[in-house]
């Protein structure tokens, strides 16, 4: 039961700690490049053009 | 043997992108109107040993700089990344196209030419001399329907055999006695610049300055060295203009346009039609300076009926399927003992926060697949036709109108489009205006509140927020235009492509791109984001959750009273939209997460919180309020100023709180 509960919170714990992650990451590179996250193109292709 | 890099230009709506595509067997959306591609895409194809790298840049009709897509296709030619360029040309408007062939012989690029849209060609009684136009321009010439696939290894097999030849052709155009020698003048005085010749090809260069090009000018006047230069090609300017009694400019133009001329005598020959063409029946309907706004109006009607009368069911379908997967996930967790915490991170935040954006998806896939229809079938470019008189009443044309047509969609491509347009004050009154223009990430919210409180009018509510879109997108561009930026004289010229049977593969293309993107987004921002939500509805640990008393409850209640004369002052409400800044979807997966509830239960919980006026207040509140991350990113990209940046979002927000106010208030006066 015990055991149970260590994973719950370490799944949850990575689940949150990747999330914040991704939402950080998503969240600046979205703003410097201008694109979302699901635009084809990369921010150094941008800059080239 | 290394890589060689080939360059695809042409004007818009030639068909670049589906060469590129052809070549390259990538995805690209391609659509029959221009300005489809705004800046450059690369993809890379094997032919024998070595690796073709194949560059698609933006359509443009010269090689000047009255655009940013021109400036881009420009750069990339004169940088000499490119080893070939494959110049795909309209064969139904050859007087048009050769145009840019021309620029790009002149500026010593190393062409083939692609004659696309042969069989159109042949439907107008048009037919073409290949070996003619060939020997004329001095490069091969192949023939191709880019469409069906036609002619791509031919284009391909003739761009080797250019580079197998490394024959660096010279291509002039005699531009008469006085104006010859002004350039050889000229290319005296570049040739002993190092620095010069280096960069551009001196005759180039020359005729650049005489034409008084800005895009040049504004280059070399950052060189001391260059200085003695731009002052000689002014002088000669002016004289020239004096002798021949014409800008320089327009003389050019003119030289080069008889050229074409000449080249249009010799290789094609016009069967006169009798009958006045498809395309153009067509167009005398729906373009009608009287018929084609209303036509136009008729026909986004009957996209969000069709969307919605097929679309319902299908969604239907989704939300109970995804209510049965949480029930069944909730039960199976709490059959094997896990902790109701557990529990309620994959139902109450995952499941629930997913689920109410997931469920638009059959929605979404029709109204693309409309969307893609009107594109591929060349109705979209009539729409900035259509809308040009409109447009002018609020200081634009209708070339302007393309970034809002694009931004139904997304906002981002949206902005970015607004390089096609020519002048700086049409690029930033359509960037200011664009956010208002309702997204596809906006429809969750719309779709969720329409279905609890009208749901036998909404189709009618959804079509209304869009108007309201649209409104206040051109009463903000009459606002700046009027206050802010002076008037400009601006030319307009749109394409109108022939009518075009939409081909199964273009839609689906275009209806999975867009879905695709949708998808992406939903697995990475948005599940991110209810995961991030649900964790501060959770803590502290011990609250209730998503009360009042959790983290989230109380930053939230803290702004909440801001909307409260809209009459939507509750936290819930407040931090969806807060989160909705992340990614429009967020909105609805974060009133999932904090109510707690997904699909009927979710629904009925909003039945509860607003009431029909709040509800249209909320919807028009996201709608207007603020653009998201990467909408704000392309903003001050495209802008390249922070203070706009700020301007577009602060002004955004302000109207749509007035605007949520005024319709709270009012109705509730009203009594509704």
């Amino acid at each position: 039961m015990r055991a149970n509960i260590v994973l719950e919170i370490i799944l949850i714990g990575a689940a949150i700690a990747g999330a914040i992650y991704m939402l950080y990451r998503n969240t600046v590179r979205e703003y410097k490049c201008g694109s979302c996250s699901s635009c084809p193109y990369s921010c150094s292709k941008r800059r080239d053009s | 043997m290394g890589n060689y890099v080939v360059a695809l230009a042409g004007n818009p709506n030639t068909g670049k992108t589906c060469v590129f595509n052809n070549l390259t067997g990538s995805k690209q959306q391609v659509g029959n109107w221009p300005g489809v591609t705004v800046e450059k895409k690369e993809g890379d194809i094997r032919y024998g040993n070595r690796t073709i790298r194949i560059v698609d840049l933006p359509g443009t009709y010269s090689l000047g700089a009255f655009s940013e897509d021109e400036l881009v296709a420009r750069n990339y030619i004169m940088s000499g990344e490119a080893d070939a360029v494959i110049n795909v040309v309209d064969a139904t408007n050859l007087y048009r196209n050769l145009y840019l062939t021309i620029q790009l012989l002149e500026a010593g690029a190393d062409v083939v030419v692609a004659l696309n849209m042969m069989d159109e060609a042949k439907k107008y009684n048009i037919d073409i001399d290949i070996d003619s136009l060939s020997k004329e321009l001095g490069v091969p010439v192949i023939s191709t329907i880019a469409s069906r696939c036609i002619g791509m290894d031919a284009i391909i097999d003739a761009t080797i055999k250019l580079d197998k030849k490394n024959k660096n052709r010279v291509f002039t155009i005699d531009y008469g006695t006085e104006v010859e020698k002004g350039i050889e003048e000229l290319i005296v005085c570049i040739n002993k610049k190092e620095e010069l010749i280096a960069r551009y090809p001196s005759r180039w260069l020359a005729i650049k300055l005489l034409e008084a090009d800005e895009g040049i000018i504004h280059d070399l006047s950052r060189y001391d060295y260059a200085a003695d230069i731009l002052s000689k090609a002014k002088d000669l300017r002016i004289c020239l203009a004096e002798e021949l009694d014409t800008k320089m400019d327009s003389y050019i133009i003119k030289k080069r346009y008889e050229l074409i001329e000449h080249i249009i005598d010799k290789s094609l020959f016009v069967k006169e039609g009798e009958e006045p063409t498809t395309t153009e029946k067509i167009d005398s309907i729906v373009t009608h300076r009287i018929w084609g706004l209303p036509i136009f109006i008729g026909i986004m009607v009957l996209v969000f009926a069709f969307t919605f009368a097929l679309g319902e069911p299908l969604e239907d379908l989704v939300g109970d399927g995804l209510d049965a997967f949480g029930e069944w996930v909730e039960s199976t967790l709490a059959g094997i003992g896990a902790s109701p915490i557990f529990i309620s991170f994959l139902v109450d935040g995952v499941i629930h926060g997913l689920s109410a954006v997931l469920e638009i998806v059959p929605l979404l896939f029709l109204l693309f697949l409309m969307i893609g229809v009107l594109e591929d079938s060349g109705y979209m470019a009539r729409i900035a036709y259509i809308m040009d008189r409109p447009m002018r009443a609020i200081g634009l044309h209708g070339k302007a109108f393309i970034p809002f047509l694009l931004g139904f969609g997304c906002n981002v491509p949206a902005i970015m489009s607004t390089r096609t347009l020519d002048s700086h004050r049409d690029r930033m009154l359509a960037i200011i205006a664009n956010p208002f223009i309702s997204c596809g990430a906006r429809l969750p919210v719309y779709v969720l509140f329409a279905k609890v409180f009208f749901p036998s009018h909404r189709v009618l509510i959804v079509i209304s927020l869009y108007l309201i879109g649209i409104l206040m997108a051109v009463l903000t561009t009459k606002l700046f235009g009027e206050k802010v930026f002076k008037e400009e004289d601006t030319s307009f010229i749109i394409e109108l492509p022939p009518y075009r049977f939409p081909t199964m593969r273009g839609i689906f293309l275009h209806m999975w791109k867009s879905v695709s993107a949708f998808l992406k987004r939903a697995s990475t921002v948005i599940l991110s984001a209810v995961i991030v939500i649900w964790f501060l509805s959770s803590i502290p640990f011990g609250v209730e959750y998503a009360s009042d008393e959790s983290v989230i409850g109380k930053i939230s209640s803290f702004i909440a009273p801001i909307f409260k004369p809209a009459g939507f002052g509750t936290w819930q409400a407040t931090i969806a939209l807060i989160s909705g800044i992340l990614a429009k979807e967020v909105v609805a997966g974060t009133l999932g997460v904090v109510y707690g509830a997904g699909g009927a239960e979710l629904e009925a919980v909003i039945a509860q919180q607003f009431t029909p006026l709040s509800a249209y207040s909320f919807m028009v509140m996201t709608l207007l309020y603020a653009p998201c991350i990467a909408t704000i990113g392309a903003i001050r990209n495209e802008t390249k100023s922070r203070k706009w940046t700020f301007i577009t979002v602060a002004y955004g927000f302000i109207v749509a709180w007035v605007l949520s106010v005024l319709i709270y208030q009012i109705g509730t006066l009203l009594g509704f």
